[in-house]
């Protein structure tokens, strides 16, 4: 899948777009522009980045060489409408100024996303769930986040980072293909996940797929055996710690009361909302059966691994935890 | 019996192309009439379906559905679509059909690997049981050898059992020179550039590991489980 830029979705056009306000002309004061791109199909990802962080001139630096038309698009995001109003002859076609505005917002959303207020905004959005679940059975619907795979415009389309399994993958929907990876950046998800440890997932084992015949495993001195499990494999889930440590995560999840694990909110997005729920056979001859695989799962959870990561960042949980709710 | 399903092979062909037809269904591949025609093929299947007879009628397009009220052939239909299932992951095993999964794979039928590093690796259906009512169809990935759930809503409906959990590794045991090249590449998670140091060594553990089993494989040696 290559990233197309000319594929880009975003044509404001105010007279399309809010026709059925009336007047097309005034139009665009119902709504901002900022707002406006948010809410376009494809753009769900996208978090409204405050006015006065795109104000600041300091969260700019750099910006004015990597977007052309730096100015005019400035204008547009900020909904500056005189300028251009005044036609001024060296005034390129608005398609060209829509085209700079959403790299210049792009560029500086993937800025705006790693600051406090950000990281705060996209952490409602993630448990909101607006950025879908991950595609790979063994994650259990783990939440994923955005995140690009080069900082540098035009070079990828955005991707999902699942903090389970740790890997990357693409959106289901093609809608999000024509989406730059760069307005997430790079660092994004480590720093999300940072800043929000209690989001990582628990209890869910690092497990792998076991290819089995009629049964019986694939050997894997098979040509065709098992060759990647490693990939799915990560250190904590061999460590079995002593009961000690079982003990400090039971008082510890007591103590935070309140459960966060983003798993335990509703998925909305509908291509994976009816997906490792009850299944609806409409084939109502099966009776359904109990999903003994999954509790199976469910009944054990890695605490041990659980516990190192939930002490080692107890300090920095209880501080997030005080700053959200003075917030 | 093989003049039997020639003589009524454009009838039979019916239910079945109704069927694989219907939303949701496009993984299934057409099961040969001769093959649903040989009753040795359907050992075990009555005991598993209601209506077994009536079903298999129907499939084949022997039914005479007048004669049944409503209520009584929508449960036939229910049982018909079950039985086609059970049939079709008993068929898809088979030389031929796997030859028919085979086309619908090379052509990415079955969907695209949606993990980054497979670069678009075509996938396989495959069930996690062969129990039927358990899990929905998934999809494997020769490439990570992983399993992940169908993108559309509407796949989530369909019974894992009717693709067996066999399917893909039966393929690629019976066509070796369709396995794709493995690679170890791995996304690294990085800040400003920079490695995060817990992923760095979980993934010096993973090359461990990786090389372990490597050498493992080259000596011949079974491991312990």
């Amino acid at each position: 899948m290559s990233y197309l830029p000319e594929q880009s979705p975003a044509h404001y056009d105010p007279n399309a777009e809010f026709s059925d306000s009336g007047d097309s002309d005034t139009g665009t004061d119902s709504i901002s522009w900022i707002s406006w791109f948010c809410s376009y199909t494809g753009h769900e990802y996208f978090t409204e980045v405050m006015d006065e962080y795109i104000e600041d001139e300091f969260n700019m630096t750099g910006l004015r060489q990597m977007v052309p038309y730096y100015n005019y698009a400035l204008e547009m995001i900020l909904d500056i409408e005189e300028d251009l109003d005044n036609e001024l002859p060296d005034m390129p076609d608005v398609h060209v100024i829509e085209n700079s505005a959403e790299r210049l917002y792009g560029l500086v959303h993937a800025r705006y996303i790693i600051t406090r207020q950000g990281l705060q905004q996209m952490s409602d959005k993630y448990l909101a769930g607006h950025f879908g679940t991950c595609p790979r059975f063994l994650c259990h619907n783990t939440f994923v986040v955005p995140c690009g795979r080069s900082d540098t415009p035009s070079v990828d389309s955005v991707k999902l980072y699942c903090p389970q399994c740790k890997d990357i993958y693409s959106p289901a929907s093609t809608r999000f293909s024509s989406v730059d990876g760069a307005y997430f950046g790079t660092s994004f998800p480590q720093i999300f996940f940072m800043t929000f440890p209690n989001y990582l997932p628990t209890g869910v084992p690092n497990d792998y797929y076991v290819p089995r015949i009629y049964g019986f495993k694939v050997s894997e001195h098979s040509k065709a055996g098992p060759r990647m499990e490693w990939l799915r494999q990560f250190p904590e889930s061999f460590e079995e710690d002593e009961d000690g440590d079982e003990e400090i995560d039971v008082s510890l999840r007591s103590a935070n009361g309140e459960d966060t694990s983003p798993r335990t909110v509703a998925p909305v997005d509908e291509a994976t909302a009816a997906d490792d729920q009850p299944v609806d056979y409409d084939q109502g001859a099966m009776p359904p059966v109990k999903d003994d695989q999954r509790s199976g799962v469910s009944a054990t959870p890695d605490s041990a691994a659980d516990a190192q990561r939930q002490n080692s960042t107890k300090d920095i949980m209880a501080g997030i935890e005080q700053t959200r709710l003075a917030s | 019996m093989l003049d039997d399903s020639n003589s009524e092979g454009d009838y039979a062909r019916y239910w079945a192309e109704w069927f694989l037809y219907l939303k949701g269904n496009e993984y299934f591949v057409e099961i040969d009439e001769d093959y649903i025609a040989d009753r040795f093929n359907l050992t075990g299947l009555n005991s598993e379906v209601e209506h077994y007879q009536a079903a298999l009628q129907m499939i084949a397009d022997d039914l005479d559905e007048s004669a049944l009220d409503e209520a009584t052939r929508e449960v036939v239909d229910r049982s018909a679509r079950h039985l086609y299932g059970l049939i079709h992951a008993r068929y898809v095993i088979t030389s031929r059909g796997m030859q028919k999964v085979l086309e619908k794979y090379k052509t990415g039928g079955f969907g695209r690997c949606p993990r980054v590093l497979c670069n678009n690796q075509s996938l396989l259906p495959v069930g996690l049981t062969d129990v039927p009512g358990i899990h929905p169809v998934k999809l494997y990935c020769p490439h990570c050898q992983d399993i992940y759930n169908p993108k559309s809503a509407r796949h989530a409906a369909i019974d894992g059992a009717y693709f067996g959990s066999s399917l893909p590794h039966m393929i690629f045991q019976t066509h070796p020179s369709l396995i794709p090249t493995k690679s170890a590449a791995r996304y690294e998670p990085k800040i400003f550039g920079f490695k995060v140091h817990e992923i760095a060594e979980a993934h010096r553990w993973q090359d461990k590991a990786r090389a372990e089993k490597q050498e493992r494989l080259e000596k011949g040696v079974t491991p312990a489980n």
